[in-house]
């Protein structure tokens, strides 16, 4: 296992898209978090360039699978607030042994960005089986986004509650 | 409705007390005492089906009762009244008449005594707040009242706008099945507390931003962390998803688990301790939710999904079955404790095992909790039959059908399946290994072993998977320091960087230090050692090339094949 002062340098060298990486002296499994099944489809994403403000990019969409025969494999694309993100519709579509890709365009309107849902849907042994992948479109430095809070923070001393709405029936 | 106003019972109360004092020189009467009323209802939340091939229906929406919620009567901050839901939803307290009130519907289950459990789902990008329902004032007034109370998806055809009141109540409604499963095997069960954290915000992006949670997860010590993004990808109502994550806290509340996590799916060839813990959780999820359909939705509208069958229909077929793979060790688990039939793939075998909960679950918490060897299918299957000696054929039969041979031990030592390499050969991947696990003589000599990369995912990456990571066993028989050695000798390609980790019997887990780094110029720097000091006993070395315990996009992704020369002397 490395020793974390050999690695810091090169840490900040990598385009991580976003994505803040783990310390690379740290094995991912000592986290020891046990996350749900993924699907039978893998999809990378894989952006051109940098992210810049009002920029456009290419951001290849690669979907393999494990799978022996898989059925009219399909995308779509989508951002969660178009007013942060633009996305184009997929093209260009490549097929390679086990693996099938797209080309999307995307704009980010804003230093910080916003999320790039993919989904890729197809039919394995007589199934619809489908697997989404967000990625997080930023540019270098972009702080996070920070959301406000749901609700108004709770009064000093009195215990923490998150208040939703009900349906009083009588 | 049957209530009373405020200022009406006021006026009421007030009258009688004057009718009493009216005349006479008697000694004024006390005032009477106020008669409690009765407050009862049910509370309901909504319930949208995970459907496989279609996500979720919302059209198929059902009301469902929540089940062991506390529901409290609160006036100006203060708890007046506080009671569980029943089985059905329904709540009963008495309350103080005349007194303007609220009801509250706390997003938990709690219950003290023998069994026990202290169940909380909450905010989590708002400092751990505790979801509650929050009802309108109104007047207790002087008859029994009747409120229902009813948590919406937030549904409104075509996005969620309006608050997702149910979600918190759909995540605890999984819970209290998960409860009740554990209950018939363990009435008197003390569940150590759990959070369940949620949020909208909560999202299938790896980050320092509120809610990044990259995946619903447990996190020892943290909780269970769910997903809630709409349109992104959403757990709230993705059953089989929860109960798996439930699943992960169950065998490490209970039992034990040497997983080392990681992502993985079900096609994956895993490092077996991953493969037997995600394969329980699933097992564990099918058995809770009385379902063997396992559904995750998540995309537009949360229309997209994927499906598998714990059954695993004939027509399907496993490609890397074995005792590496979670879709064989889960549907082994899943048969050993069902009276299904299921014919599997390729044989004739049928399953005429119905074990129930029962049974695994005191494998779980006795045998595999306390087992010398790592947690896996072998330790569990091993145990297993040796409580169950008369069913043993059948449960090698099943095991047989999962591509994996009958076991023998704890340790696996006749298994011979080494899955389907994507780099090299099966034969040449086989020729680097002795077994599940080698076995070095402590002073004797030199054991190799090879850590590999040989079974990379598409999906998932490398970094816990099959053979990364190799097992060496040694017993101890005179207690002492002992020197345990790893020499890295082949092939030298990168910068290999020999790890180690001991697991010793009392359950203690040691590691090698130091940052060595070798190449063919600097091969004196290929050693790593460390020397603790050791009870009697059977130890379990852990050995592997670091790089090839990395994912293939990290700054050192794994460099492959790396052999070691293993040593231990007292």
């Amino acid at each position: 296992m490395r020793a974390p002062a050999i690695v810091l340098a090169l840490v900040a060298t990598v385009v991580t898209i976003g994505v803040a990486a783990a310390p690379v002296d740290a094995p991912a499994a000592a986290t020891r978090e046990e996350s749900k099944p993924m699907g039978p489809i893998a999809i990378d994403v894989h952006l051109s360039a940098e992210p810049m403000p009002g920029v456009p990019l290419a951001a290849t969409v690669t979907a393999r699978t494990d799978a022996v025969a898989v059925d009219r494999l399909a995308i779509e694309v989508r951002a969660d607030d178009s007013a942060e993100l633009a996305v184009g519709a997929p093209s260009g579509l490549v097929e390679r042994a086990g693996s099938r890709s797209w080309v999307v365009t995307v704009v980010p309107m804003h230093a910080s960005g916003g999320n790039l849902t993919v989904v890729v849907f197809g039919e394995i042994d007589g199934v619809v089986q489908a697997q989404s992948v967000t990625t997080k479109i930023r540019s270098a430095g972009a702080g996070p986004t920070v959301r406000a809070l749901a609700t108004a923070p709770a009064p000093a001393g009195s215990e923490n509650l998150s208040l939703l709405p009900v349906e009083e029936r009588f | 409705m049957k209530t009373v106003s405020w200022r009406g019972a006021q006026f009421a109360v007030l009258g009688l007390w004057l009718h009493g004092c009216g005349g006479g020189s008697d000694p004024a009467p006390s005032p009477p005492t106020p008669v409690p009323v009765t407050l009862q209802g049910t509370v309901t939340f909504d319930l949208v089906p995970a459907v496989a091939g279609r996500g979720l229906d919302y059209p198929q929406t059902v009301e469902r009762p929540a089940r062991g919620v506390t529901v409290e009567v609160v006036a100006a901050g203060t708890v007046l009244a506080s009671t569980a839901t029943d089985s059905a939803g329904h709540y009963s307290v008495t309350v103080t008449p005349n007194t303007e009130a609220s009801l509250r519907v706390r997003a938990e289950m709690v219950r003290a005594g023998a069994p026990s459990w202290d169940f909380r789902v909450v905010d989590n990008v708002n400092s751990d707040a505790l979801f509650t329902l929050a009802g309108v004032a109104f007047n207790t007034g002087t008859a029994d009242l009747g409120r229902d109370l009813h948590a919406g998806s937030g549904w409104t055809g075509s996005a969620y706008s309006a608050p997702r009141s149910a979600a918190p109540f759909a995540i605890l409604d999984v819970v209290y099945e998960c409860v009740q499963v554990v209950l018939s095997a363990s009435p008197a069960a003390v569940f150590p507390p759990l959070q369940m954290k949620w949020s909208t915000s909560n999202s299938p992006v790896t980050g320092p931003g509120f809610g990044e949670i990259g995946s619903s997860r447990f996190v020892a010590g943290v909780g269970i962390e769910l997903l809630g993004a709409a349109e992104q990808d959403t757990d709230e109502y993705d059953r089989h998803v929860i109960a798996h994550e439930w699943g992960h806290y169950l065998e490490r509340s209970f039992s034990r688990s040497d997983n080392i996590g990681g992502s993985h799916s079900i096609t994956d060839q895993l490092d077996m301790r991953v493969a037997f813990s995600e394969a329980w959780a699933t097992a564990f999820a099918g058995i809770a939710m009385h379902d063997p359909i396992y559904v995750d939705t998540f995309g537009a509208g949360q229309a997209h999904n994927f499906s598998f069958d714990l059954e695993q229909s004939p027509n399907r077929r496993n490609p890397n079955a074995g005792w590496f793979n979670e879709e064989a060790v889960q549907s082994l688990l899943y048969d050993l404790y069902d009276n299904g039939r299921d014919v599997a793939p390729g044989t004739l075998t049928l399953d005429d095992l119905a074990l129930g909960f029962g049974p695994l679950f005191d494998v779980m918490i006795n045998a595999q909790r306390q087992t010398l060897a790592l947690t896996s299918v072998f330790s569990f299957i091993d145990a297993l039959k040796q409580v169950r000696p008369a069913d043993a054929p059948l449960i090698d039969q099943l095991t047989m059908a999962q591509g994996i041979r009958p076991v023998a031990n704890e340790y696996g030592t006749n298994e011979t399946n080494y899955g389907v390499p994507s780099k090299r050969t099966p034969q040449e991947v086989a020729a680097d290994f002795h077994g599940v696990y080698d076995t070095v003589a402590v002073n004797g000599p030199a054991v190799n072993v090879c850590s590999l990369d040989d079974y990379t995912s598409a999906s998932t990456g490398a970094g816990n998977k099959l053979a990364s990571r190799r097992f060496v066993r040694f017993a101890v028989t005179t207690p002492g320091p002992h020197v345990v050695t790893a020499r890295a000798i082949a092939p030298l390609n990168g910068a290999a960087d020999p790890d180690l980790k001991l697991h010793a019997p009392d359950g203690s887990l040691l590691s090698s230090t130091g940052p060595p780094q070798c190449t063919i110029d600097m091969p004196q720097a290929c050693v790593e050692s460390f020397t603790p000091t050791l009870a009697a006993g059977e130890h379990v070395l852990e050995v592997y090339e670091w790089t090839n315990t990395n994912d293939t996009s990290d700054l050192y992704p794994p460099i492959g094949r790396t052999c070691f020369d293993v040593t231990v002397t007292r």
